[in-house]
């Protein structure tokens, strides 16, 4: 079995919201997105009770649940076979579930198999309410029968509870992003002592023999010379007090299997010396111990026919990127499905594109979007190989914030970056950039601009096209706002302008930089007119080292500075979909009346 | 799927062979854990005898969810909203909900849904089943182990065509039972033979059809009662309530004549005083129009011996405040929330009864006491044949004694006294 999908309402910070999941699913999204509410939803739905936190007010969007605002979780469980319920009868029965039919084609739900490759789902529902007299959160995790099903806590309402039985079956395991792990690895853990008992039941025989050593120990605490006095004293003391000969015993544990269990705490040692316990080793070895642990516990059950489910938040954390990949390997392999969120580009390079979800939420609108929707044909397009292949990182790393610019080529997207830096370097108090929080770039390949719209389109809400003021600029604009489902927003430099006089503009502010010393052997034009023109030439134009040392100067004069921090707010502004000041750019609205032409003004008062 | 069946005369034991015969299948064809025993009546009062019966057997305790026909039927279409609503299916009223249960067991998957829960279903006093009702069972014949026990002659539902059941009953196997093992009296075995036969009814052991003047009566009644051992209760024929709250009100008092010496008060009670209760509950309203949720609890709690389900409603109304923000009700949610409560209660709450159950013969259908006070009054509704069905059903629920008494001397000259 696995997760199809999920629904989301009122948690969090979604309002509403759903998420597909793959065998494999990797979700990636700006920080804020949903990623670990999803998580934490999937925990609600599928978790045992330890997994889960206890729900406050804080849980319900907006933090102020009235009295009749719900968290309402959802989640479509597919993967039954064989594809017939009367050969699962845990499931689908009376006072179980209604057996629902999924469409793979067009996802959609069906109450009857309409046609043969029909999937065989159920679906399962969390909800919570804030009760307003006892200040607690209620909650109750049901089968979902119909979308227009009763509310759950309505009087007389009848609904058929999930018994945890059938949660166990699915075998969910979650390792959160805030985990401790050497307490995960102890005894204490649930998962350490699941796995063992599943291994064939505790160590037994060594644990009762362990027990009773510690029962009666050779040289009990209580006997030790410089203690017997004071242990008398007290032995004294309770006879007086209670008339009974009571003795004081001193013993390690609580001598029973339980105490001795709790007791454990791994060591782990290397050639002949005395083993250190966990927490005294680095983090990586831990954890990486751990989730190896925690693997070996999914094989054993996929093995014997049972479902394991792994839920990792971003198994990137203490680990090191070369067996971040290796390990992601072994996840898959092992799990019947893998859930991850991460922020790390080498995480999110391992699935692919169908695999890696961006999530992004609009005002608590959750979007959740596979990078492409299926895997990438045979004769995709070089832009597309580019995109979701060989510059895999540099796209996750553009789509991971909340807006995106697609300008028409690399200089241009390498150039932005680098005045980012410049940006992030001499920023100010009173003059903050967004730009490198807001705005992800993307490379485009071969300035197939209009392609890499069109294939990011689905995937990201928030697309800004840039282009050049030059002619060529101008007839992407126009391409652009012509098409079926043109972008928002295109964003044009201005007239006659590529990325190279936007950096002469820059320099322009103070014409002294001309002569930083660093710059000096590539025999820079002592007049600041001739030097966009100068940076076109083939051998400057994509020159990383000069670039970079033009940046080093740039960030050395305060006026270039303020320039490069005032365009790339501009950018940030338009990018977010915020209004931006007339003098700074000016709009034009496209004849479809959906894409807004924005030109960037370079003659701004003060700047 | 052939079902199993029983049918004969009151007190041949139909319940009973019923529930040896799915001890017996159950034997050769255990349960899985998780599977469950389903029995399924007409009415609420019958639900919770079989459930009783069917605890008292240690093999299959536990293992047995009884519940009411119509109870199942809307389970059915709660769990099955979605698919009813892709068949454009909708219920409205009870007759309606079994149709459309039916109409969805007949649909395999349904059916099949419900036999891995419940591979055995057991239905008594089938007789009642109306042919929407009679659609379910149907339906589930197919996937189940079906036992069924039924008495056409004890179907009261005047005007209710028994052919169709009748029909289908006759296309199982079915067992007919003979011996009556309620009574051995003779009286009472030989006017049950000839009321099925509508045959006037005679006096004998066990049996005593009596008419005495109006100021004698209560006395008659009230001694008969009084002077009965065991278990004991007083039925009415329909028409006949009015008589039997004249009549409880005198007995409560007690009663004392040169004739019939010193009677005791005796305490009768209605085994149905839901309706009593609820416009009791419902008068403290009177005048409201809308009304908020302190003053409906404080209205509630001002009742003096309130009933036993108010507390369910005042827990009800807390909590639709506390989930669903209702704060004023209107006079009609309201109504329709005492209905529900009072309902729920006659149907699962625990009824004390201190005293004499009193009760119409509808009401004291499938139960048996040792002696029965049956009340005849004047316009009894129904043909000849209804009206043997109904005395039929009164006196069978003797087992030692059943004293008929009739209101005016003529009804002795009429059916189903005299045919």
């Amino acid at each position: 079995m696995r997760i199809h999908a999920i629904e989301i309402e009122g948690f969090r910070g979604i309002i509403s919201g759903k998420v597909r999941f793959n065998d494999f699913t990797v979700l990636i999204g700006p920080n804020n997105s949903g990623k670990t509410t999803i998580i934490e939803a999937l925990a609600l739905l599928f978790g045992r009770d330890r997994l889960v936190r206890t729900l406050t007010e804080h849980d319900f969007y907006g933090s102020c649940p009235s009295v009749t605002d719900r968290i309402k979780i959802v989640a479509t469980i597919a993967g039954f076979a064989p594809n017939d319920p009367a050969r699962h009868p845990d499931w689908f029965r009376a006072n179980r579930a209604v057996p629902k039919w999924l469409n793979p084609a067009n996802d959609t739900l069906s109450p009857e198999k309409l046609n043969d490759d029909d999937l065989l789902v159920c679906q399962i529902a969390f909800c919570a309410r804030f009760d307003h007299a006892s200040l607690e959160v209620e909650s109750i995790r049901y089968f979902l029968d119909d979308v227009a099903q009763d509310d759950p806590f309505g009087d007389d309402v009848s609904i058929t509870q999930i018994p945890l039985a059938l949660i166990k079956e699915l075998g969910f395991f979650l390792v959160p992003a805030s985990r401790t792990w050497d307490r995960m690895i102890s005894f204490g853990s649930e998962l350490f002592r699941r796995a063992v008992t599943y291994v064939g039941g505790k160590p037994a025989e060594t644990v009762i023999e362990e027990r009773d050593r510690l029962r009666n120990p050779t040289a009990p605490l209580e006997v030790d010379e410089k203690m017997k006095p004071l242990i008398d004293e007290v032995n004294r003391d309770i006879v007086s007090l209670f008339g009974r000969q009571t003795e004081l015993k001193l013993r390690l544990t609580s001598t029973d299997s339980d105490g001795v269990l709790e007791a454990v705490i791994p060591h782990f040692s290397e050639g002949d010396q005395i083993p250190l316990p966990s927490r005294r080793h680095g983090s990586g070895l831990i954890s990486l111990q751990t989730l190896i642990l925690l693997m070996r516990f999914g094989s054993l059950r996929t093995a014997n026919g049972e479902n394991f489910l792994m839920c990792i938040e971003e198994p990137e954390l203490h680990i090191p990127p070369p067996q971040q990949r290796r390990l992601l390997h072994l996840m898959q392999k092992h799990a019947s499905q893998t859930i991850i969120t991460t922020h790390s580009p080498t995480v999110a390079a391992v699935p692919d594109p169908h695999q890696l979800v961006l999530l992004a939420n609009d005002a608590g609108h959750l979007t959740a979007s596979p990078l492409l929707v299926t895997p990438l044909d045979t004769d995709a397009t070089s832009p597309q190989r580019g995109l979701f292949l060989s510059d895999r990182d540099a796209t996750i790393t553009a789509i991971m914030n909340p807006a995106v610019i697609i300008p028409e080529g690399k200089t241009d997207a390498s150039w932005l970056r680098l005045l980012a830096r410049v940006a992030d370097l001499s920023t100010t108090n009173e003059n903050l950039v967004s730009f490198t929080h807001e705005v992800g770039v993307i490379p485009t390949k071969d300035s197939r601009i209009a392609d890499v719209f069109d294939d990011l389109r689905g995937v990201h809400p928030m697309l800004t096209c840039l282009v050049d003021g030059d002619a060529q600029g101008k007839a992407y604009a126009r391409t652009l706002a012509a098409k079926l489902e043109p972008p928002a927003r295109v964003m044009v430099w201005p007239d006659g302008w590529t990325i190279e006089d936007v950096i002469g503009w820059v320099l322009a502010a103070d014409h002294s930089i001309l002569q930083d010393p660093e710059l000096a052997p590539y025999g820079l034009p002592t007049d600041i007119g001739k030097f966009s023109a100068f940076l076109a030439q083939d051998n400057f134009k994509t020159d990383e080292v000069l670039h970079g040392l033009i940046a080093d100067a740039i960030s050395a004069k305060p006026q270039c500075c303020a320039r490069v921090a005032h365009m790339l707010n501009v950018i940030a502004s338009l990018a977010m979909g915020r209004d931006v000041s007339a003098e700074w750019a000016t709009s034009t609205v496209s004849k479809s009346g959906k894409t807004t032409i924005w030109t960037f003004n370079n003659v701004v008062s003060g700047i | 799927m052939s079902f199993r069946g029983f049918e004969g005369p009151a007190g041949t034991g139909k319940t009973h062979r019923l529930i040896k015969e799915v001890e017996h299948y159950l034997a050769q064809h255990p349960l899985e854990p998780y599977q469950r025993v389903l029995a399924l009546t007409f009415m609420h009062g019958s639900r919770k005898r079989l459930d009783e019966r069917f605890r008292n057997i240690a093999a299959l305790r536990g293992s047995v969810t009884c519940m009411t026909i119509d109870r199942f039927a809307q389970y059915i279409i709660q769990r099955w909203c979605s698919f009813a609503a892709a068949k454009g299916l909708q219920a409205d009223g009870f007759d309606q909900t079994c149709d459309i249960c039916g109409q969805l067991l007949e649909c395999s998957v349904i059916a099949e849904w419900v036999a891995r829960t419940f591979p055995v279903i057991v239905v008594d006093e089938a007789q009642d089943l109306n042919p929407e009702r009679l659609r379910i069972l149907k339906a589930l014949a197919q996937h189940v182990a079906l036992f069924v026990a039924a008495d056409e002659f004890q179907c009261l539902k005047d005007g209710l065509d028994t052919a169709p059941f009748l029909q289908w009953f006759a296309t199982g196997n079915v067992e007919a039972l003979n011996v009556v093992h309620r009574t051995g009296r003779q009286g009472l075995l030989t006017a049950g033979v000839a009321l099925r036969n509508l045959q006037s009814p005679r006096p004998g052991a066990g049996l005593k059809i009596d008419y005495e003047y109006p100021n004698v009566m209560p006395f008659a009644i009230a001694s008969s009662l009084a002077r009965a051992p065991g278990s004991k209760a007083l039925i009415y024929a329909p028409a006949g309530r009015g008589w039997a709250d004249k009549f409880i009100a005198r007995a409560m008092q007690g009663m004392e004549s040169k004739g019939y010496g010193i009677i005791p008060p005796q305490n009768l009670l209605h085994e149905d005083r839901n309706d009593d209760e609820k416009q009791a509950v419902l008068a403290a309203f009177a005048g409201m129009e809308t009304v908020d949720t302190a003053t409906a609890l404080a209205t509630l709690d001002a009742i003096a011996n309130p009933p036993p389900w108010v507390s369910s409603v005042s827990k009800a109304i807390v909590k639709a405040a506390q989930t669903q923000g209702c704060e004023s009700w209107s006079v009609a949610g309201l109504t329709d929330l005492v209905e529900r409560k009072a309902t729920h209660h006659k149907a699962y709450g625990y009824q004390r009864t201190y005293g004499i159950p009193v009760m119409s013969i509808h009401q004291a259908k499938n139960r048996q006491f040792d002696h029965v006070v049956l009340l005849w009054p004047p316009g009894v509704p129904g043909s000849n044949e209804q009206k043997a069905r109904l005395l039929y059903n009164g006196i069978t629920r003797a087992v030692l004694n059943c004293h008929v008494f009739v209101r005016i001397e003529s009804l002795l000259n009429q059916p189903p006294f005299r045919f």
